[in-house]
C-alpha cells in the first residue's frame, strides 16, 4: 500500500534521512521509535510534501505510484493523512467550515457529489462522538486557542472525517494526559479496517499499549537499524537506545 | 444652472464657483456662500498638509469632471438589498422617495442641520456643503425603533463631480438601520458628507457599501458621529475598489456610557488607494469605543489607516480600542498605519495597533495536507481573515451579499 523505497532528504543541505526502506500492507500498524533527532517526523514530513524539506533520493508510492512529484492536497486526495505533532492554529478559520470544506474536496476527487452543511453536520457528530469532543468545537477556529490534548483530538477528528488510506500519525501522544491518550487510542483503533493503514511515530512505548503495533522499527541517525514485532518497544524501554545508537556508530 | 460648462480636475476646484438654483431658500444659499468661503481658505487638498500627504495625487489631476444636472442619467447600482426603504439621491439631488417607515421625516427645506459643520477641519465637507445639491435631512422620532433599513443610494452619472449632503438625526431612544450604497462604474468624482446625530439612548447600526471602478473613481467620503448620554453606534465600512477614496470618520462622543462599535473590510487591487481617517473624540468619560479595520491588498494598492484617539481630561474611564489588520498579497502592495492616542485623562484603559503580515506559510501548508488546493487554501484563510468584519453585519439583505461578493473575489483574485 505504501512502499518507502531508500528515502533520503535534508533539510538546509543538511542530509537527515539516509536510506529509509518500509513496507505498508492495508490493515497494518507499524510505530517508527527513535531517539531525538533521529529523522522520525522528518519523515512524516516529507512523506506528506513539507515545501521546507527536499528529498536527495529514493522514492515513496502510494498504491505503486509515486507521491513525490505531487503537491500536499494531491497527495492527501490520494488517502495520505497526517497528524501533525505541533498542529497549526488558524484564528479566523472556522473549524467546521474547514472540515467540511476538506471533506468535499475529497468528495468531490473522487467522483461523489458534495454534501450540503446539514449533511455534514450528521458525519461530523459521530466521529466527535469517537474522540469526546464537544460540538462547540466545531464552532471554534481551527485548534486557536485549543489546550494540546485538544488539538491531537481535532487532528485525530480530521483523520476520522477524512478516512485516509495511510495515517501518520506524529507524536500524537506527547503532551496527552492518560485520558486523552486512551481517548485517542480508542478512536485510532475505531479507525482501523482491512484496507487502511497506520503508521505511529512515537517516543514512548506507552501509547503502543493502546495501540498494538504490528511492526515496531527503530531509526537512528536516519536510517531504519532495527525492525521487530511489539516485544521490541518492551525491549526498548527496558534498555533505552543506546545499545542500538552504539550497534550504528561501531 | 452651473458656472462650469467644461470638465474641472481636481485642482481647479480651488476657484470654483457655483450658481444656485433659483428659489433655492435665501437661508439655504447664505449658507453655501459660506460654506465656499470656509473651503476656500483651506483649499483644494494638498500633500503639503500631513493628512493628505500619502495621497498620490498625480494622475488625479488629469481626470476631469463636469457638474451634472439633477436630470442626468446615473450608473445603475451594484448592489440591489431587498426589504431596504431606499433614499435615491443621483448627483447630490434627493429623488422621489415611496414608503417612508412612520416616525421617519425626511426634508431638504433648512441647512440649519448642517450648521455644525461649517467650519470643518476638511475641506472637502465645506466644499460638500457648498456644491448646488439638496441638503438633506432625515429625523427618526424619539422612541421610534425603525425596523425596516433606510438605504441612501447614491448615485451619480459618468464623469460627474457629484456632492452628497445627508444629515441624519436619531432623536432620543429611536432605532434605526441605515444603508450607504455606493457604487460607480466609470469616472466619477463623488463628495459626500454624512453627518449623524444619535441622541440619549438611541442606536444607529450605519452599514457602508462602496463598490467602486478601481480605474477612474475619485471619493472623498466624510462621516461625522455626534453620540451622546448612553448611545449606541455600530458602523461596518465595507470596500472594493475606487482609483483614490479619502474616507474621513470623526466621531464626537459627548456623553457619558455611549458605546461605538467601527468595524471596516477593504478588498483593494488593481491601482486602487484608499485613505481611511478615523478620530474618536472622547470628550466625556465612562463610554467605550472599539475600531477594527482590515484591509487585504493585492495587485500595486495601498492601504491607508491614520486613526486618532482623543481622550480629554473630563473623560475620565474611557475603554478605547484601535487596530488595524492588513495582508499584503504581492510585493507591490502597501499597508500605510498610523494607529494614534492622545491621552489627557489618568483613569482610562485604551490600546491601539497595527499587524501588517502576509499569507502564513504553515497555515497554507496544514490546509493542503488537508485536500485543499493552493486556491482553496489561499481563499480559505483571505475568507477566515474578512469574516470577523462580516460577522458585524448583522442585516441578513446585505450579510448574504456581501458574503457571497467576497467569496466570488477571492476565488478570482
Amino acid at each position: 500500500m505504501l512502499s518507502i523505497q531508500n528515502i533520503q532528504a535534508s533539510i538546509d543541505d543538511n542530509p537527515i534521512l539516509k536510506g529509509i526502506n518500509l513496507e505498508v500492507k492495508p490493515g497494518e500498524i507499524h510505530a517508527i521509535m527513535g531517539p531525538n533527532g533521529s529523522g522520525k517526523s522528518t519523515l512524516s514530513k516529507i512523506i506528506t510534501g513539507h515545501p521546507d524539506y527536499q528529498v536527495t533520493g529514493g522514492d515513496v508510492l502510494l498504491e505503486g505510484e509515486s507521491l513525490l512529484e505531487l503537491d500536499p492536497y494531491e497527495r492527501a486526495l490520494k488517502g495520505l493523512f497526517l497528524a501533525f505533532q505541533y498542529p497549526i492554529e488558524i484564528p479566523g478559520v472556522h473549524n467546521a467550515g474547514f472540515l467540511r470544506m476538506a471533506y468535499n474536496a475529497k468528495r468531490k476527487y473522487q467522483g461523489l457529489e458534495e454534501v450540503d452543511p446539514m449533511e455534514f453536520e450528521d458525519i461530523v457528530k459521530k466521529k466527535l462522538k469517537l474522540v469526546e469532543m464537544d460540538e462547540e468545537f466545531l464552532e471554534r477556529s481551527v485548534n486557536h486557542g485549543f489546550s494540546g490534548g485538544e488539538k491531537k483530538r481535532n487532528e485525530i477528528l480530521q483523520m476520522l472525517v477524512l478516512d485516509p488510506k495511510v495515517a501518520f500519525l506524529d507524536e500524537t501522544d506527547s503532551g496527552l494526559d492518560i485520558d486523552a491518550l486512551r481517548i485517542v487510542s480508542k478512536a485510532v483503533n475505531a479507525f482501523r479496517k482491512p484496507t487502511n493503514a497506520v503508521v505511529l511515530v512515537t517516543h514512548y512505548q506507552r501509547l503502543l499499549n493502546y495501540i498494538v503495533p504490528d511492526f515496531v522499527h527503530v531509526v537512528v541517525d536516519g536510517r531504519i537499524v532495527k525492525s521487530g514485532d511489539k516485544n521490541l518497544a518492551f525491549e526498548l524501554e527496558e534498555k533505552g537506545y543506546d545499545w542500538l545508537v552504539d550497534t550504528v556508530r561501531g | 444652472m452651473s458656472a462650469i460648462t467644461k470638465g474641472v480636475s481636481l485642482k481647479d476646484l480651488q476657484t470654483i464657483h457655483f450658481e444656485y438654483p433659483v428659489g433655492l431658500s435665501s437661508e439655504i444659499v447664505q449658507f453655501k456662500q459660506k460654506c465656499l468661503e470656509s473651503f476656500q481658505k483651506i483649499g483644494v487638498p494638498n500633500p503639503r498638509n500631513e493628512f493628505w500627504k500619502y495621497i498620490d495625487w498625480q494622475d488625479s489631476d488629469e481626470k476631469t469632471f463636469h457638474l451634472p444636472l439633477p436630470t442626468d442619467e446615473a450608473d445603475t447600482p451594484k448592489h440591489q438589498f431587498k426589504g431596504h426603504c431606499v433614499l435615491p439621491i443621483k448627483n447630490g439631488y434627493l429623488q422621489s422617495v415611496h414608503g417612508l417607515p412612520g416616525g421617519v421625516s425626511l426634508s431638504k427645506e433648512s441647512a440649519l442641520p448642517f450648521h455644525t459643520l461649517l467650519h470643518d477641519h476638511n475641506p472637502m465637507v465645506g466644499l460638500c456643503l457648498a456644491a448646488p445639491n439638496d441638503l438633506v435631512s432625515v429625523t427618526v422620532d424619539a422612541h421610534k425603533k425603525v425596523t425596516q433599513p433606510l438605504e441612501c443610494l447614491n448615485v451619480s452619472s459618468s464623469q460627474s463631480a457629484a456632492f452628497t449632503c445627508v444629515n441624519v438625526h436619531l432623536q432620543a431612544e429611536s432605532e434605526l438601520v441605515f444603508v450607504i450604497n455606493q457604487s460607480t462604474l466609470s469616472q466619477v468624482l463623488n463628495n459626500s458628507v454624512f453627518n449623524f446625530t444619535v441622541d440619549e439612548k438611541a442606536k444607529l447600526t450605519l452599514y457602508v457599501i462602496q463598490n467602486d471602478s478601481a480605474e477612474n473613481t475619485l471619493r472623498f467620503d466624510n462621516i461625522r458621529i455626534t453620540v451622546r448620554q448612553e448611545a449606541e453606534v455600530k458602523a461596518v465600512w465595507f470596500s472594493t475598489g475606487g482609483f483614490r477614496t479619502r474616507r474621513d470618520v470623526r466621531v464626537n462622543v459627548v456623553g457619558e456610557n455611549a458605546n461605538l462599535q467601527l468595524g471596516g473590510l477593504a478588498l483593494l487591487n488593481g491601482q486602487s488607494h484608499t485613505h481611511t481617517h478615523t478620530y474618536m473624540d472622547h470628550q466625556i468619560g465612562s463610554s467605550t469605543s472599539t475600531q477594527l479595520f482590515k484591509n487585504i491588498i493585492s495587485d500595486q494598492a495601498i492601504n491607508e489607516f491614520n486613526g486618532l484617539v482623543f481622550v480629554h481630561q473630563a473623560a475620565q474611564k474611557t475603554d478605547s480600542g484601535q487596530l488595524s489588520n492588513s495582508l499584503l498579497l504581492s510585493d507591490q502592495a502597501r499597508a500605510l498605519v498610523r494607529p494614534q492616542l492622545k491621552i489627557f485623562a489618568d483613569d482610562v484603559k485604551c490600546t491601539h495597533g497595527a499587524n501588517v503580515g502576509q499569507l502564513d506559510a504553515d497555515q497554507l501548508h496544514y490546509l493542503s495536507t488537508r485536500g485543499l488546493s493552493p486556491e482553496e487554501a489561499r481563499s480559505l484563510l483571505l475568507f477566515g481573515f474578512a469574516e470577523e468584519i462580516l460577522d458585524y453585519i448583522t442585516l441578513d439583505s446585505i450579510k448574504d451579499n456581501l458574503e457571497a461578493q467576497v467569496k466570488g473575489y477571492f476565488q478570482h483574485s
